[in-house]
């Protein structure tokens, strides 16, 4: 009785310690605090420069402060829970104060150019990191697809737009992203080409582990046929019952070379197998 | 009903085959109470196990400014099936690139809101592309919604503020002046402004940081009147929506702070100040050896294996900028953790990293298992710890 009460003590033990480990899945209190005050200096900032501020606005904007107050304390109490209530709830309360101040549109529009510099410096960033895909994908495939021109108009973009030469940035990028898209276009016939030599490979596979479980089948001993519910046939003469037949019937589409007819079959009898 | 028990004095001779037994020690009689105890260990390990042969997927959005997102998604497939069927998060797909595990390229298929991937034997498939579709806009507002089935993380646009959020965030750290937030499963939206504030997240940030350290190095009684003077500069050119400068100005008042620390510590102390200073050092190293020959007394049976001790066998450590050269698409958090490795002599606990990058274990898990997938690193159990150890690539073996 002694040895089972110090087991018993030593699950207690563990189920204890397991308590810490499940803490890791609480949110970060820090990254809400940061988020959640981040928030409130934009939104401080973006309400200074409104003229006449409705007390709708003022109030909504007080009640997320006062949460990120109470978040904050609440981080000093280590009260996750509670951290997490008023994290929840300065944000709603400053998204709807976001909302309101849009619906005045009484802050300062954009910039033009700035806005015009943002996108194309997005649309750069995004392009490029397609184009990188790209490359590492046609040097792991052997494609052999030539990238020169695509980083030297990534690089030409990128100095256009230091220049504040967004016109010339956008027709750079522009050809940045046909390249892009023929690159895209040629993997894909890579791709193509590819499929057809592991799509037989692949069969051949399938039919090695059919036939592997076919001669392990007849090895054992022999058991009472299973009743199913339903019986489904391949073709007239072929039968998911039997994998002796399936095994037969994809070496002979295998011969024939109509892999496509042998991927068909491996995948209804793959799913048939799992509806058995 | 509940059912009553009586206890039956067994007769003498019993017919043959026929026991009776008490039902209140039915638990130490029919079934061993160790075995329960084992059930219930490895019920209780069951977690634990899970966690570690699990097959996790990834799912990460990069937002761009221009209101696209782009998606990828790992995961894994029936090896056995030709062709396999994955959710896509939005209808407007572009750019659709598929590859397994190995980086080949796959045969795929979009219908609407899902691709069918050839996959013929692949157990696992990564699938990036690009949709509109997941953000929209109102006024200077733009609102990220997905609906996910797993935690995912999202990687937003520089210069981008969160006004509002649906969703407590598991994490958040800021790579490369953007912020990466991890989120929970289920539906989120994050709505957040870009631009009109510029640098202004930043700059909190800096304002912040440098606040903070000043304030740690005031309470030890260090005086920093120039570095409280250019945080007041920062401050002042923060209200004014110079960014950039009160960025600059409170990076500068923390290393003023930290020059005004380095000048009191370097003051020479007075006498007592020495007497007291040396008694604690020999009292320290006195304490320090004492511990020292308990714990060396009491785990001389036990292989403790630390980072350092690992460092000095044979082991080379790859050359982390081939690691780069070869994995030009690896994520910024990525190519520091491989950076960090290779610092440490290319192998080193995970406990270590989770220190370093400060870091949740769930989520340096994930990142571990992905450069695991990605074949850069190799992991390796020693003393029950997971050994991280970067993967030898065929340049570093040439």
């Amino acid at each position: 009785m002694k040895a089972l009460a110090i087991i018993f003590l030593a699950l207690v033990g563990t189920l204890i310690l397991d308590g810490p480990i499940q803490s890791y899945a609480d949110p970060q209190l820090d990254a809400l605090l940061q988020i959640a005050t981040q928030a409130r200096e934009n939104l401080r900032m973006n309400i200074s420069q409104i003229n006449n501020v409705s007390d709708e606005i003022t109030n909504l904007f007080k009640q997320g402060s006062n949460e990120t107050d109470a978040l904050s304390n609440a981080i000093d109490a280590k009260d996750v829970a509670s951290a997490r209530q008023h994290f929840l709830s300065a944000m709603n309360f400053f998204k709807a104060t976001n909302d309101k101040i849009n619906s005045l549109n009484a802050t300062q529009v954009n910039d033009q150019q700035q806005t015009d510099t943002l996108q194309l410096q997005s649309e750069i960033s995004r392009i490029e990191k397609i184009g990188e895909m790209l490359k590492t994908i046609s040097i792991t495939n052997h494609a052999s697809l030539d990238f020169t021109q695509f980083e030297q108009l990534i690089q030409k973009a990128k100095q256009d737009l230091d220049n504040g030469n967004t016109s010339e940035a956008s027709k750079s990028i522009g050809e940045a992203n046909s390249i892009v898209i023929d690159a895209h276009h040629s993997l894909t016939e890579v791709a193509k080409q590819r499929t057809s030599e592991r799509a037989k490979d692949f069969t051949e596979q399938q039919i090695e582990r059919l036939d592997k479980i076919e001669n392990t089948t007849k090895n054992s001993i022999t058991q009472p046929p299973k009743v199913l519910p339903t019986t489904r046939t391949i073709s007239n003469f072929t039968s998911y019952e039997n994998p002796k037949d399936v095994v037969t019937k994809l070496k002979k589409l295998a011969a024939e070379g109509k892999v496509d007819e042998a991927l068909k079959m491996i995948k209804s009898f793959e799913a048939y197998q799992k509806e058995k | 009903m509940p059912q009553e028990y009586q206890v039956i004095e067994a007769p003498e001779v019993l017919p043959e085959g026929m026991i009776f037994v008490r039902i209140n020690c039915i638990l130490t009689a029919m079934v061993r109470a160790p075995v329960i105890a084992a059930c219930f260990i490895l019920l209780t390990l069951s977690a634990f196990v899970q966690c570690a042969v699990g097959s996790p997927k990834i799912l990460d959005f990069t937002i761009y400014t221009d209101g696209t997102s782009h998606v990828f998604y790992q995961t894994d497939v029936d090896s056995q099936s030709p062709d396999s069927t994955v959710n896509l998060y939005g209808n407007s797909i572009e750019n659709l690139v598929v590859q397994d595990e190995n980086g080949t390229l796959l045969l795929s298929k979009v219908n609407e809101n899902t691709t069918t991937v050839e996959t013929l034997g692949s157990p696992t498939i990564k699938v990036d592309y690009d949709t509109p579709d997941l953000i929209s806009k109102n006024g200077k507002t733009w609102t990220f919604h997905v609906n996910s089935p797993i935690d995912y993380s999202i990687l937003l646009p520089k210069n981008s503020v969160i006004v509002g959020m649906s969703v407590s965030p598991l994490n958040m750290q800021i790579v490369d002046d953007q912020s990466l937030i991890s989120l929970p499963s289920g539906s989120s939206e994050i709505n957040y402004i870009i631009g009109v504030l510029g640098t202004s997240q930043t700059a909190t940030l800096a304002i912040q940081q440098a606040q903070d350290f000043i304030n740690t190095i005031t309470s030890t009684g260090v005086q920093t009147p120039l570095s409280f003077a250019k945080l007041e500069e920062a401050k002042s050119d923060f209200n004014q929506g110079k960014y950039s400068d009160a960025e600059s100005l409170a990076n500068a008042a923390k290393s003023l702070a930290l020059q005004e620390q380095q000048i009191t510590n370097s003051v020479p102390k007075t006498s007592s100040d020495n007497l007291s200073t040396y008694l604690l050092i020999v009292g320290g190293i006195v304490a320090a050896g004492a511990t020292g020959f308990i714990i060396m007394k009491r785990t001389s049976s036990s292989n403790t294996v630390t980072s350092s001790d690992i460092t000095k066998n044979s082991y080379i450590a790859p050359d982390k900028e081939t690691i780069y050269k070869l994995k030009p698409e690896l994520r910024q958090d990525d190519k520091d953790i491989v950076a960090f490795i290779s610092e440490k002599g290319g192998q080193v606990f995970e406990s270590d990293l989770r220190k370093k990058f400060l870091m949740p274990r769930t989520t340096m898990w994930r990142a571990v298992k992905r450069l695991e997938r990605e074949d850069i690193i190799e992991i390796e159990k020693v003393d029950q710890q997971n050994l991280i150890k970067l993967k030898k690539t065929q340049e570093d073996e040439k």
